[in-house]
C-alpha cells in the first residue's frame, strides 16, 4: 500500500511543480477533447434535432443504429480510422495519422453517436405542445429548432457532458491514431497506461488525479448551469 | 351560403379535414368579416378546435382552402404572424414570464421599447408587470399562466386572435377578466375574435354571432343579440344601459343591474330613415357592416354596427332589396324594449 500513497503523494508533487511532460499530455489530451466535443456538438445536435423531431420513413431504424453505436468499442473505431488514414488509406494523403487532427477526427466519430442520440432523446420528451406554440408565435423552422434545442438545454448538456467523459477517458484511439507520441500526442490516458506499465506510479496518479478533476468540473459545471436554467 | 363582400376576413372554402377514420370535419363555406367576433360552441369532440387549429393554419386541410384576405394596402406578411391561436392546453416556455411574453416579437427582430411593450401586455392581460415580470414559469398558477400565454399573443398585434376554451378549467374571477380582455380587443383594436367554447353563456357575452358543430359539421348558426348591461333605473320603471358612442338602449327592468339581456335578431326593424311616432322606445343609427344569407333560407343575416355594438338582424331577402340595403349604408334599428328577454 505504501507505494500507492508514495505514488499519490509523489503525483501532486509533480503537478505543483509544474512538470512539463506531465502537464504536456494534460494539454494535449484537453485540446483534442474539446475540439473533438465542438465538432460533434455542431454535427449532433442538430442531426439529434432532425432524428428526435420530425417523423420520416427509416426514422426508427437510423434510431436504433445510432443507440446501438452508443456502446461503440473505442479500438474498434481506432481500428477504422486507422486504416482510412494510414498511407494505404483512402485519406492517407490527408496525412492525419499520429496527429492531434487525427485524435480529434477518431474520438468525433466515437462520441457522434451519444450526441446524436441523447438529443434525439431530449427532443423526444418534450412537451408536444411546445412546436404548436412556437407556430403560432410566429416562429420560422430554424426558431423552432433553436428554441426546442434552448428548452431541452439540459438534456442536451447531459449529452454533451457524457460524450466529453467518453472523449477525455478513452485510451484505445489515443493510443492507434495518435501513437502516443511525446510531447506531440501523448494524451493523459496513453500516458498513465504507458508509465503505469514502466511502473512509474507518481505519473500515473498525477494525471490519475488530473482525470478525475476535469471529470469533476465538468460534473460542477452541469449542475451549475442546471440551477442558473431555473 | 354568404354572400361574399369586401369586410370578410377569413373565407373557408370546400374545407375538409380527417384525422381518424371516426373524425371528419367538413365546413362547404364559412367567411368571418374582419372585425367579428365570432364564436364556436357544442360538445366536446365536435371539432371545434381543429377547425381552429386549421384557421390558424396549423394544420393543413386534406381538401379546399382557407383564404386570409390581406387589408387594403395591409401587409400579407407570413400568415402565423397575422394569426395567433391561443391553444387550449397552452405551454410556456421554459423561461422568465417577461421573456415568454418578449418571445414572439424577439423571433421578428422588434426589439424596440420591449420593456414597455411586455408590462403593457402584461397589464392588459390583467397582470400586474412589477409582480409577474420576473417570476419563472414554474411560479404561476393556472389561470395566470394562460393569462401569460394571452399576453404574449397580445403583444404580436395580430389582426385576428383565435382562442380555444380560454375560460375552461379557470377560476369565475379569471374568466370575467378573460371576458373584458376580449371586450376590450373588440371596441378598442377592432380585432377579428374567433373563439370556442362549450360555454355558449359566456360564449354569448363576448361574440357577436356563434356557430354551431355537432360531429365535424355546422349545423347552424346563433344569432341572438346579447345586451351586456350595465343597466340602470331610467323613466317609467325603464332601465337602459349606454351603447358606447350611440345613445343607449331602453329595456323593462332587468333581474340584476348586470343581467344580460337577449335580443331576437328578427324582433329588430331595419329602417332607411330615421322614423318619428312610434310605440316603440329604442332606434339606434348604424352602418351596415355585412350581410349574409342564412343557409337554405329567403332570410338575410344583417349585421349593423353601431357605436361599439354590433346588432344582427333578420330580413327578407325581398325586404333587403326593397330597402336597398348594402354594406356601408346607414340604417336605424327600431325595436321595443319589451322584445328584449332577460338570461
Amino acid at each position: 500500500m505504501d507505494y500507492l500513497l508514495e505514488g499519490v503523494q509523489q503525483g501532486i508533487g509533480l503537478l505543483f511543480s509544474g512538470d512539463i511532460e506531465t502537464w504536456s499530455a494534460i494539454a494535449v489530451s484537453l485540446q483534442a477533447s474539446m475540439l473533438s466535443i465542438t465538432t460533434a456538438l455542431i454535427i449532433g445536435a442538430p442531426a439529434g434535432f432532425v432524428l428526435g423531431y420530425y417523423d420520416f420513413p427509416g426514422r426508427k431504424q437510423l434510431r436504433a443504429v445510432f443507440d446501438t453505436l452508443l456502446a461503440l468499442p473505442t479500438v474498434v473505431v481506432g481500428l477504422l480510422v486507422y486504416g482510412f488514414i494510414s498511407s494505404r488509406g483512402p485519406l492517407g494523403t490527408m496525412e492525419l495519422l499520429f496527429t492531434v487532427s487525427g485524435i480529434v477526427a477518431a474520438q468525433t466519430i466515437l462520441i457522434l453517436p451519444i450526441v446524436i442520440s441523447l438529443t434525439a432523446s431530449a427532443i423526444e420528451s418534450l412537451d408536444m405542445r411546445l412546436r404548436n406554440t412556437l407556430i403560432t408565435l410566429g416562429a420560422s423552422r430554424h426558431q423552432i429548432v433553436l428554441t426546442s434545442l434552448n428548452e431541452a438545454k439540459i438534456a442536451v448538456m447531459t449529452a454533451a457532458v457524457t460524450a466529453y467523459g467518453r472523449a477525455i477517458s478513452e485510451v484505445g484511439i489515443s493510443m492507434m491514431i495518435g501513437g502516443n507520441i511525446k510531447w506531440h500526442t501523448r494524451t493523459i490516458t496513453t500516458a498513465i497506461a504507458l508509465e503505469s506499465g514502466k511502473g512509474n506510479f507518481a505519473m500515473g496518479i498525477a494525471l490519475g488525479l488530473v482525470l478525475l478533476a476535469i471529470a469533476f468540473a465538468v460534473n460542477a459545471s452541469l449542475i451549475i448551469l442546471k440551477r442558473l436554467s431555473k | 351560403m354568404i354572400n361574399e363582400t369586401t369586410t370578410e376576413h377569413f373565407i373557408v372554402r370546400d374545407l375538409e379535414y380527417a384525422y381518424s377514420r371516426n373524425f371528419r370535419l367538413q365546413v362547404p363555406h364559412l367567411a368571418v368579416h374582419r372585425g367579428q367576433s365570432l364564436g364556436i360552441s357544442g360538445p366536446n369532440g365536435c371539432g371545434k378546435s381543429t377547425l381552429l387549429r386549421l384557421l390558424a393554419f396549423l394544420e393543413t386541410p386534406r381538401a379546399g382552402s382557407i383564404e386570409l384576405v390581406p387589408a387594403a394596402g395591409g401587409d400579407t406578411k407570413r400568415l402565423h404572424h397575422r394569426v395567433t391561436l391561443l391553444l387550449q392546453d397552452h405551454y410556456l416556455l421554459k423561461r422568465s414570464v417577461f421573456e415568454n411574453v418578449a418571445y414572439g416579437l424577439r423571433i421578428r427582430g422588434d426589439r424596440e421599447n420591449l420593456r414597455d411593450r411586455v408590462f403593457r401586455a402584461l397589464q392588459d392581460s390583467g397582470l400586474p408587470p412589477e409582480q409577474f415580470a420576473g417570476r419563472k414559469w414554474y411560479e404561476l398558477s393556472g389561470g395566470e399562466a394562460r393569462r401569460v400565454s394571452l399576453a404574449s399573443r397580445l403583444i404580436l398585434k395580430p389582426e385576428a386572435l383565435l382562442l380555444d376554451e380560454p375560460v375552461a378549467n379557470i377560476d369565475r374571477e379569471s374568466a370575467l377578466l378573460v371576458k373584458d380582455i376580449i371586450n376590450t380587443l373588440k371596441e378598442r383594436d377592432n380585432m377579428t375574435l374567433i373563439i370556442s367554447s362549450h360555454d355558449q353563456t359566456w360564449l354569448g357575452s363576448v361574440t357577436d354571432s356563434i356557430i354551431q358543430m355537432r360531429d365535424g359539421k355546422i349545423t347552424g348558426f346563433l344569432y341572438e343579440n346579447t345586451l351586456r348591461g350595465p343597466w340602470q333605473p331610467d323613466i317609467d320603471g325603464l332601465w337602459s344601459m349606454e351603447v358606447p358612442g350611440n345613445g343607449r338602449i331602453i329595456a323593462p327592468q332587468p333581474p340584476s343591474p348586470g343581467s344580460q339581456g337577449i335580443l331576437d335578431p328578427a324582433h329588430i326593424i331595419i329602417a332607411t330613415r330615421e322614423q318619428a311616432g312610434m310605440s316603440a322606445q329604442n332606434m339606434l343609427r348604424g352602418t351596415v357592416a355585412s350581410m349574409e344569407q342564412v343557409r337554405d333560407s329567403d332570410t338575410i343575416s344583417v349585421k349593423v354596427k353601431t357605436g361599439a355594438m354590433t346588432f344582427t338582424c333578420s330580413v327578407t331577402r325581398h325586404a333587403a332589396e326593397n330597402l336597398q340595403i348594402i354594406p356601408g349604408k346607414t340604417v336605424w334599428l327600431i325595436f321595443k324594449a319589451s322584445s328584449i328577454r332577460w338570461e
